[in-house]
Formats: C-alpha cells, sequence, structure tokens
C-alpha cells in the first residue's frame, strides 16, 4: 500500500482578480518505508502539497490518498505526524503541557501517555527543557519539540516540512538520525526541504518540484549516475602559447599562466592537457575528476 | 531626572486648570442640556439599548445635582419637569421618581398641575401602586386646598394593594376634618418618618416647623390676650395646661420664644 | 474527549490575557463606587446598588465575550498555532465548539467573580441577598452566551477588529428589536417592512433576556416567559455555532 499518492494534484489560488497556479497536475507515488525528500526552490508548492496531504487546504483539481484513504479521514489523521515548517505554538504552556495537550486531541491519557511524552523529549534531546515555557524556546529547539509533537501517536507515515531549516549543524546531525530511526522502525518519511545536502545524506528517492510542477522524480542512485561528467584539473606556470591552448579544449578555463585551472570533457582531453603543459613548461597540481551531483542535476531542471 | 520633575510640574497644573475652567465656563445647565438632545426619554430609551433603569438612575443623580444648584441659586426650575418626564421614561416603574419629582415640581417649582400630571401618567404605568395616588391626595390637600380632590385619592391608595393602614385613616380624617392643620401635620409627619429621601424629609421638616411655630405664635398671642403679658417662655403654655407637652419637631430641635420680637422660632 | 482539550486549552489561553483581569477589576471597582454614588442618591440605594451591580455584570460580560472571543479563533490562525491542531484527528466543528466551550466557561469565571462580589456589594449596602437578582444574572449569562456564538462566527472568516464591530454591531441592532417590529408595523414601504421582518427574525433578540427591570422593581416574571427565552437562547446559540462549524470546514490554512 503506497503511503501517499496523489493523481493530477493542482492548486490554484486567487489573489486578487490574479489566478495563481500553486500546484499543477501533480502525480506522485511514495512507498511504505522510504525516506522521500520533496525538493525545489521556495514557492515552489511543497508547502501547498504537504497543506493538501495534511488536511490543512483542499486541491482546486486532483485528488490524494494518504496510507489508502483519502486525505483528511479520521483514521488517516490518527496515523500520520506532521511538522509544519517554522512551527509555532502556544508560548505560555510547558513542554510537556503542550505534548499533553495534543495527546489528548488524540484520545491519549493516563500514566502511558505521560511516559510517551517522557521517552519524546528525551529523544529528540529536550530532558531538560520540558519544564521550560515554549515562548522561551530557540528556533533549534522548536523544531524539536514540533518533531516530538508530530511522533506523539507512533505515527506510520510522518510529514515534515522544511525539517532541517534553521537548525544549527549538530541538531541537524540528530534529526537526520532521528528520521533513519524512524526508516530502520518502518515507518515512511516525507519531508520537504530546499537544501540538498540534506537529500544526499538520507533520502531513497527524491522528487523536484519547480513551479508548482513536478519535474523530475526518482530514485537518488539513479538520477545520480557514476558517469564521470568532466575532469577538472589544477597547475601553474604554463606559457603563454599554452595557456591559449588550453582554452581552446577545455570546457572552462579560469586563472592565467601562472596559476589555472581548466575542466574538460573526457580523458582524451585529460591527454591533451599533459601535452601542452608539458610543452608550455607547466606544472600539473591536480586532476579531480566530477561526477554528477545533486546540485547539478537541480539546476539544470531549473534552467529547462 | 528632568523629564521625572517636569512630568511632576504639568501634572500639579491640571487640577488648578480644570478649576479655573469650571469656574469661568463650567455651567450647570449643561448637564441638563444634553437632556434636551432628547426631545423624549423614549428616544433616549432606544439609545441607552437595554440599560433603561441604570440610565434612569443617571437621570435621577443628575435631576438631583440640578434641583441643588438651583436651589441654591436662582431658585428657577425651568427644565424640571423635562427631566422628571425623561426619567420616568426611562423607568416607568421608579415610583420616587414620579413622587419625588411631583413633590419638588409642585412645592419649588410651584407647579402643581405638572406636579399632578406626573403622578397622573405614573398611575397610568402602576394602576396598582398605593403611593401615586397617595402623593395626588397629599398635594391635593397640602397645597392646592383640594380636601374633596385629596379625599377622592387616599380613598383610591387604601384601596390598593399593600396600601399601608395610614391611607385608610388619612381618608377618614380627610373628610371628617377638612382644613384642620392637624391632618396637614399628620401628612408631613407621616412624609417624614417614612421617607429615606433626605430632600423630602427637610421640606416635611420645614412644614412641620411652620405648622407647629404657627400655632405656637397663635397660643402666644392668646396667652398675652389672656394675661396681660408675654409668656416667659413657651413653658408657661404647658403650665396653664394648654399642651401635656411642647410640640417638638422630629430632628429632636426646640421651639423657643425669641424676646426680641416675640415669635416663636426654632433651634435648629 | 478533543473538544474538552480544546476547550480547557482556550479557557487557559484566555484567562491569561491581560485584558480579562482589567475587566473584571474595572467591574470589582465599579460595583464598589455604589456604596458611594448611593449614598449621593437620596435614599435610591437599593435601587442603585442593583441597578448598577447588574448593568456592569451585563456589560463587562459582553466587552469579555468581544475582546477576548474575536480574538482567540483568529489567533490561533495568524499565529498559526492551528497547524498541528487540524492535521490532528479532531474535526473542524469539534474545534469549533470546543473554542465555544472554552469561552463560555472564561464568561462563566468572569460572571462568577463579579457576581459574587455583586452578592457582597448587596449584602453590605442592603443587608440581604435576593434570589431573583441571580435569575437575572441568569439570563444575563445566556445573553452573553449568544453573543459569544456570534463573535465566534464572525472570527472564523474576518479579523479581530472587523469581527468585535460586527459583533458589536449585532449586539446593538439586538436591543432595537422592538424598534424593528414597530418599523414593520408602521412603515409604508414594503421594503422596509420586508427588511425589518427578517432582521428582527435573523438578528437575536436580546430583550428576551432582559429582566433586569423587573428584578429591581420586584415584579414578578412569568416562568413561561423564562422557558421560552431559555430555549430560544440555546436554539439560536446551537445554529449560529452549526453555521460557524460549516463555514470553518471549508476555511483553508
Amino acid at each position: 500500500m503506497e503511503a501517499i499518492k496523489t493523481e493530477g494534484l493542482g492548486k490554484v489560488y486567487k489573489s486578487g482578480f490574479k489566478k495563481i497556479k500553486a500546484l499543477e497536475n501533480l502525480s506522485l507515488s511514495i512507498g511504505g518505508g522510504e525516506v522521500f525528500g520533496f525538493l525545489g526552490p521556495n514557492a515552489a508548492g511543497k508547502t501547498t502539497t504537504i497543506k493538501i496531504l495534511t488536511h490543512l487546504t483542499f486541491p482546486t483539481s486532483g485528488s490524494a490518498w494518504v496510507l489508502g484513504e483519502a486525505v483528511g479521514s479520521p483514521n488517516v489523521k490518527h496515523r500520520i505526524g506532521y511538522l509544519p515548517e517554522n512551527p509555532s505554538f502556544y508560548p505560555n504552556l510547558t513542554a510537556v503541557e503542550l505534548l499533553s495537550f495534543y495527546s489528548q486531541l488524540f484520545g491519549l491519557s493516563g500514566r502511558r501517555c505521560r511516559e510517551r511524552i517522557k521517552e519524546l523529549l528525551n529523544m529528540v534531546g529536550l530532558e531538560q527543557a520540558g519544564k521550560l515555557s515554549v515562548g522561551s524556546y530557540s528556533k533549534g529547539m522548536l523544531q524539536r519539540i514540533g518533531m516530538a509533537q508530530s511522533l506523539l501517536n507512533d505515527p506510520d507515515l510522518v510529514i515534515l516540512d522544511e525539517p532541517l531549516a534553521g537548525v544549527d549543524p549538530v541538531g541537524r546531525k540528530s534529526l537526520r538520525d532521528l528520521i533513519l530511526r524512524l526508516k530502520k522502525a518502518g515507518k515512511t518519511v516525507f519531508f520537504s526541504t530546499h537544501i540538498l545536502q540534506d537529500v544526499e545524506l538520507i533520502c531513497d528517492r527524491v522528487g523536484i518540484l519547480i513551479n508548482g510542477r513536478l519535474v523530475s522524480v526518482g530514485r537518488l542512485a539513479d538520477i545520480l549516475t557514476e558517469q564521470v561528467e568532466s575532469i577538472e584539473i589544477t597547475g601553474r606556470d604554463v606559457s603563454r602559447d599554452a595557456f591559449e591552448g588550453l582554452n581552446r579544449i577545455a570546457l572552462h578555463l579560469v586563472g592565467d599562466s601562472d596559476k589555472w585551472m581548466v575542466v574538460v570533457k573526457d580523458d582524451a582531453a585529460v591527454d591533451r592537457v599533459w601535452e601542452i603543459v608539458s610543452l608550455g613548461k607547466g606544472k600539473i597540481n591536480s586532476i579531480v575528476p566530477r561526477t554528477r551531483t545533486l546540485e547539478d542535476h537541480f539546476i539544470e531542471k531549473m534552467r529547462e | 531626572m528632568k523629564s521625572v520633575v517636569a512630568v511632576f510640574l504639568l501634572v500639579s497644573c491640571i487640577y488648578p486648570l480644570q478649576r479655573v475652567i469650571d469656574a469661568r465656563w463650567g455651567s450647570e445647565e449643561e448637564l441638563v442640556r444634553e437632556l434636551m438632545y432628547f426631545p423624549t426619554g423614549r428616544m433616549m430609551k432606544r439609545l441607552v439599548l437595554g440599560y433603561d433603569e441604570m440610565a434612569a438612575d443617571l437621570v435621577w443623580l443628575r435631576m438631583i445635582q440640578y434641583y441643588g444648584q438651583h436651589k441654591q441659586s436662582d431658585r428657577r426650575y425651568d427644565y424640571l419637569g423635562h427631566i422628571v418626564d425623561v426619567l420616568t421614561d426611562l423607568d416607568p416603574r421608579f415610583i420616587h421618581a414620579y413622587t419625588f419629582g411631583a413633590l419638588l415640581l409642585t412645592d419649588d417649582a410651584k407647579d402643581p398641575s405638572r406636579g399632578l400630571g406626573i403622578l397622573k401618567k405614573g398611575a397610568e404605568y402602576n394602576p396598582m401602586d398605593w403611593r401615586l395616588p397617595f402623593m395626588s391626595g397629599f398635594i391635593h390637600y397640602v397645597f392646592l386646598g383640594d380636601y374633596d380632590g385629596a379625599a377622592r385619592y387616599f380613598v383610591r391608595s387604601s384601596s390598593l394593594p399593600d396600601a399601608p393602614d395610614f391611607a385608610g385613616r388619612f381618608a377618614a380624617y380627610v373628610y371628617g376634618r377638612k382644613g384642620d392643620s392637624d391632618v396637614s401635620l399628620e401628612l408631613w409627619s407621616n412624609l417624614y418618618h417614612r421617607s429615606e429621601n433626605e430632600y423630602e424629609k427637610l421640606a416635611a421638616l420645614r412644614y412641620i416647623k411652620r405648622i407647629h411655630t404657627e400655632r405656637l405664635d397663635l397660643l402666644v398671642r392668646r396667652f398675652e390676650d389672656m394675661y396681660g403679658r408675654y409668656p416667659l417662655d413657651l413653658t408657661e403654655l404647658v403650665k396653664v395646661g394648654w399642651f401635656e407637652d411642647l410640640p417638638r419637631p422630629p430632628d429632636g430641635s426646640l421651639y423657643y420664644l425669641d424676646p426680641d420680637d416675640g415669635k416663636v422660632k426654632c433651634t435648629n | 474527549m478533543g473538544i474538552l482539550a480544546i476547550a480547557f486549552n482556550t479557557f487557559r489561553e484566555g484567562v491569561k490575557e491581560k485584558i480579562f483581569y482589567a475587566i473584571v477589576i474595572f467591574g470589582i471597582i465599579i460595583m464598589g463606587s455604589s456604596r458611594v454614588i448611593s449614598s449621593l442618591s437620596l435614599g435610591e440605594v437599593e435601587k442603585i446598588t442593583k441597578d448598577l451591580g447588574l448593568a456592569t455584570i451585563s456589560l463587562l460580560g459582553l466587552l469579555v465575550a468581544i475582546f477576548v472571543g474575536t480574538k482567540l479563533v483568529y489567533e490561533e490562525i495568524s499565529r498559526k498555532t492551528i497547524y498541528t491542531i487540524v492535521s490532528k484527528p479532531i474535526t473542524r466543528s469539534q474545534f469549533i465548539l470546543g473554542k465555544y466551550l472554552g469561552l463560555i466557561l472564561i464568561i462563566s469565571v468572569t460572571l462568577a467573580i463579579l457576581t459574587g462580589f455583586f452578592c457582597l456589594v448587596v449584602y453590605l449596602n442592603l443587608g440581604t441577598l435576593s434570589l431573583p437578582l441571580l435569575g437575572a444574572i441568569a439570563l444575563i449569562f445566556l445573553e452573553l452566551a449568544v453573543i459569544t456564538s456570534v463573535a465566534i462566527f464572525f472570527s472564523t472568516f474576518t479579523s479581530p477588529i472587523s469581527s468585535a464591530l460586527f459583533t458589536v454591531g449585532i449586539w446593538v441592532v439586538g436591543h432595537f428589536s422592538g424598534d424593528l417590529k414597530a418599523l414593520v408595523q408602521m412603515s409604508p414601504s414594503s421594503l422596509v417592512k420586508a427588511t425589518s421582518i427578517f432582521l428582527y427574525y435573523l438578528v437575536p433578540n436580546l430583550s428576551n433576556f432582559n429582566i433586569r427591570g423587573e428584578v429591581v422593581h420586584e415584579v414578578s416574571v412569568p416562568r413561561l416567559f423564562l422557558v421560552f427565552s431559555t430555549v430560544y437562547g440555546i436554539v439560536y446559540t446551537t445554529v449560529v455555532i452549526l453555521i460557524s462549524s460549516l463555514i470553518f470546514r471549508r476555511r483553508s490554512f
């Protein structure tokens, strides 16, 4: 059973007399147990998609299903967890009070519930801050309490909107580890981000959303081929003629004859560089083959 | 520190400034002029959005201020009738508004027909309240000298539910002793003792003392006629057996004979 | 259970609002001053004490209903605290109902505090307590329950300031209902007639809940009137809350 499925999902906003297409014909399918990264620049429609899935807003066309049921059915809400972007909570409550409140919305209470709250606070590293009021929390702490509330009901699917934004490197690592632990426990994690590095580190599959359209989706490994895209060579002290020669065969050349870096396409071109540099009485410092990165892929898609 | 001092200085100017403004431009007529914006109490009733009784209380307090100020100055109560009208439109069940208003209009503003008009209006809204016809009877007897009218009102009053015994008694008195100042005295004493209204009590006291002093003056002259001299003091009137006890006004003061002009006066 | 959680949380948030305390303290001060005011009233201590107390309770209860009520739903949306609530297994209707109950709880506490103080003042000024006074306050509570539902209704789709203005507007028209009826009878224009009839039944007839005059003047109120007014209040409130839920169901965040 798919964790998330959308078919032709569309959302059009009316702003004054203008119509803004936030989402267009989004068809997505996410299987159980995978970690899916939803990538895209700001205002791509990622948050809109998530809001539709969490029943905060409604699509203008198409349909969406979560855990096999239509979005918004109460059963579904019992089995998902959601962390909004830049979450805000009642500032006067302590973390414990806040989690108790949310527990009550799930119909949970009693000793087991209290223990679960303690467990979750430990899990997100907020044991010490449990008695402090949430209004005094830093951004990183807010993300963490947000994470905790999204896991209260031990959900099968966890939906996170920009979970790592604005979090310091240590916090990011622990959140990433948490997501991997969730995957290990058999949960599905769907998260949106505009930070490529996070996706590269933990996702099974990736979807790229640009201007409301899904332009690319697939396994990370498939998108990032092992194929060598180009080779980066740095060197120094070459004659001006040789420098010209490099320029002619290079994809890309920076620097001057004293200190230069050239990017060439393949091994044959590398041999040519060796020739030119030796003839030009220069020296080669390094040769680095570059494989295709997610960034390359992303930028390419942006350009299309 | 400088700004704190400045604040103190400015604040201390506010009190004297306001006093000057009040002295030169403050007018008690303003109190009433507000009411003149509302030609009828009914219009005002609409604007108070259900807080009729509270609004009536505020008008009542204004009325007291208005009356007090004019009593001490020009003794003209031109707006009084209108105020009482608005007051009783706002809270038609406010019986004291009718009875006190009628008393002021009759006694101070010297407009008994307006006073009686108010009581009639009150009786239309509150036909079962004994106090309204009783006051009408009171005014008819004491101020208008209309003894038959008074009697009719007292009888009516005594027939209404919860009417006290004295209503019936006065009805009987009036039939039996028309014109007797005893009845007036009784009526004023009755009002004095049952009223909780400072001004009503003062008015009653004033009339009680007047009636007492008039009678005592009469007796002093009779004494003079009979014994050829002024009594040394009022206790002589007791000695000759005309009183068991000298009458005393209910506020505890005393009547005495003023040697300068031979008139009976009161210590208060 | 979710409804109660929302209600209790709403209550907790509401009584932290500074304006709540300001209003309650203001009420206590006004009622306390009835002693002084009534001493200037030439003997009308009883009337003024009761009138002032009842008017204060009614008016300040209204202020709490409007100021606290119109803020609460709107703030959830503007501060986005609602995101983590609507995505949990609680329906939008349950959310609205919970908010309403929380507000009613706040109003109840306000009224209880002011009534307690009122009873104290009455006892000190007059030496007795009067049960009908509590009856008038019960109807005041009912009126506030109706107005609170109207405040929630507006706050499901408009800003606090607009909600407050609209709610006050409804409250004002609600007190003009007698005049509306008169307009219906007197006006020659059938448009005016039709509009007046429509408004008369649409807007809550708040004079149904006003027995303050009767209570202060010790005029008895027919039991049947009380029963009908109570039923009217409950039905009207239910309708408004249902409509609010319907609106809120289609609300996007």
